[in-house]
């Protein structure tokens, strides 16, 4: 397994220093709202990302009129102890990570080695209801289980905006000159073929774990599944390569009329269904937030499967959310899992001591 | 305000890449501690390589003689041209000493983010040459970011029409690296790995 044994932070949030120890086992964070609970879960994943999971920008988690933040962390694994640290200087612009004490050229470099889940209950409207927040927390399972994932939506990301850019200046040019237009299909292609392979393998490996863990944590029995939508369909990368740069070329007119890219992964859907209905057209708040945290279960246990390591799973607020026969299911399904780090409001019902929580006060 | 002379000069530095505002002054109040003749010296020197150094009017290396001393050099392989982006990665080829053939500086990559098209690189040029010479092997050697990628994807379209080899460095390169910045080993073992584009 792999665990976070101590974390310290500079201007980070509410912080202006802080220090925590953590063991193994599962910790409860317990504190009255607005003492920043949520900002220490916020710090552990930014250690798995290299930025908030939240969607905070860098400049709004500085601690108010600081001008630096540092996040300090040590990580332990069975084979190894190694510190990771994140510093970000809004003067610079630009925040740098280091592990094992050396600096990373780039923070990309950073994923992978270190591998957390976040629950987090303000995601459960924005993240199921919103394409692009569901885009989102598929490239982050994807991405924290294989390296080269990341590598790629960078550059889809950078060779997508170029090509936009040449849609946006060049306009009924292209139509006369589209040898200007094709290096762009080709690197598109090429790179969107492999980001959604890379997606769907990660979906199929992931379905039945969603399944099982949504039917252990809901009183119904419905029947969770995840689908990836595109107009890509591919049997293999190299067919879905071709199809792509089909539609890259014969949409081409259409695209210059609307200024940017029709087809490829950052249009595709990732939709969340229930016995065949897609939760984010019909779904209770009860049925969202199970379906939220099944998909956060399967992510972990999925990335134990891919890394071989367990990922740190961390809940926020996640008990105080559901009802007492929904927690009482999560918390009989967290001894499977590895370090663990939730938070309550309140003294909940639940007997975190009796669980094997070790509670820190805030 | 020290001066307004200073300011100037702070102000002249500052627009060199990779000085700040703070070096700049720091450049300048260093100068001020100087002899005059260190600092005549100096700016002689600036207006000498500004006056001497030119562009090679066939591969764009820099140079002081028409044409440069690599394309005037008849032990060179004259069959063979190295498309580059930077003069910069130029001098780092030359540094391992490995590549004996001629060179082409495209002086930038194609990107629309930044305003370069096709038409601002030294493309035509290389098609002159293509046509008006010896030359059977063509060898890209863009670096290995999306825009160096879409330069090579661009030229080997203009390049079909012409009855040359072209192949690509192999990528053993740090991505989104700069060539320039790469060491001599990694350089050495891109070129031995060169495949058919
Ligand atoms: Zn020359």
């Amino acid at each position: 397994m792999m665990y976070v044994s101590s974390l310290k932070l500079t201007n980070f949030r509410n912080f202006e220093h802080a220090e925590f120890t953590f063991d193994q086992a599962k910790t409860a964070i317990w504190a009255d709202n607005a003492r920043g609970k949520s900002n220490v879960l916020e710090a552990l994943y930014f250690l798995a990302l290299a930025k908030s999971g939240r969607g905070a920008r860098d400049r709004d988690v500085l601690r108010w009129g600081a001008n630096y933040f540092v996040i300090d962390a040590q990580i332990e694994r069975e084979d190894r102890s190694f510190p990771i640290r994140i510093a970000y200087d809004p003067l610079v612009g630009k925040k740098q990570a280091s592990l094992a004490e050396t600096s990373l050229p780039r923070l990309s470099d950073l994923i992978g080695a270190f591998n957390a889940v976040l629950f987090s209950p303000e995601d459960v409207d924005l993240v199921l209801r919103e394409p692009a927040q569901r885009r989102r927390i598929l490239d982050i399972l994807v991405s924290q289980s294989n390296a080269s994932y990341l590598a790629d939506l960078e550059g889809y990301q950078r060779v997508l905006a170029q090509r936009n850019r040449l849609l946006k200046d060049r306009r009924s040019a292209l139509l006369s000159h589209p040898e200007q237009v094709e290096p762009w299909n080709e690197q598109l292609s090429n790179l969107g073929a492999r980001i959604i392979s890379h997606r769907l393998e990660a979906l199929n490996d992931i379905q039945n774990l969603l399944s099982e863990y949504y039917r252990a944590i809901a009183p119904t029995p419905e029947k969770m599944k995840a689908s990836y939508r595109s107009p890509i369909s591919m049997e293999t990368r190299d067919q879905g390569r071709e199809i792509l740069f089909e539609a890259l070329t014969t949409r081409l007119p259409q695209e210059v009329e609307l200024r940017y890219t029709l087809t490829g992964p950052h249009r595709d859907n990732l939709i969340f269904t229930l016995d065949d209905k897609a939760v984010h057209q019909f779904a209770s708040q009860g049925q969202l937030k199970t379906v939220l945290l099944s998909w956060k279960l399967a992510e972990a246990t999925f990335l134990e499967q891919q890394t071989g390591w367990r990922p740190v799973l961390l809940m926020d607020d996640v008990f105080s959310e559901l009802d007492p026969n929904r927690a009482k299911a999560v918390l009989n399904l967290i001894p499977d899992f590895g370090q663990v780090v939730v938070t309550s409001a309140r003294d909940p019902d639940l007997d975190f001591k009796a669980h094997g929580f070790r509670l820190l006060k805030l | 305000m020290a001066s307004e002379a200073i300011e100037k000069l702070i102000a002249a530095l500052n627009r060199l890449p990779g000085i700040g505002a703070k070096t700049a002054r720091r450049l300048a109040l260093e100068m001020l501690t100087w002899d005059t003749d260190e600092v005549r010296e100096l700016a002689d020197l600036m207006v000498d390589v500004k006056t001497r150094v030119r562009r090679c009017s066939i591969c764009f290396n820099l140079t002081e003689v028409e044409p440069c001393s690599v394309c005037s050099d008849m032990r060179r392989d004259r069959s063979s041209v190295m498309v580059i982006d930077f003069i910069g990665d130029l001098l780092a080829f030359e540094r391992t000493g490995l590549y004996r053939g001629l060179y082409h500086v495209l002086d930038g990559r194609i990107s629309p983010l930044d305003g370069i098209g096709p038409e601002d690189l030294n493309i035509s040029q290389l098609l002159h040459r293509l046509r008006h010479g010896e030359i059977r092997e063509v060898i890209l050697a863009n670096g290995p970011t999306v825009e160096g990628d879409a330069t090579a994807q661009y030229l080997s379209q203009c390049l079909t029409p012409f009855e040359v080899s072209v192949t690509q460095i192999a990528r053993g390169l740090p991505v989104g690296s700069d060539l320039a910045l790469a060491d001599q080993v990694t350089l050495s073992r891109a070129l031995e790995g060169r495949r058919e584009y």
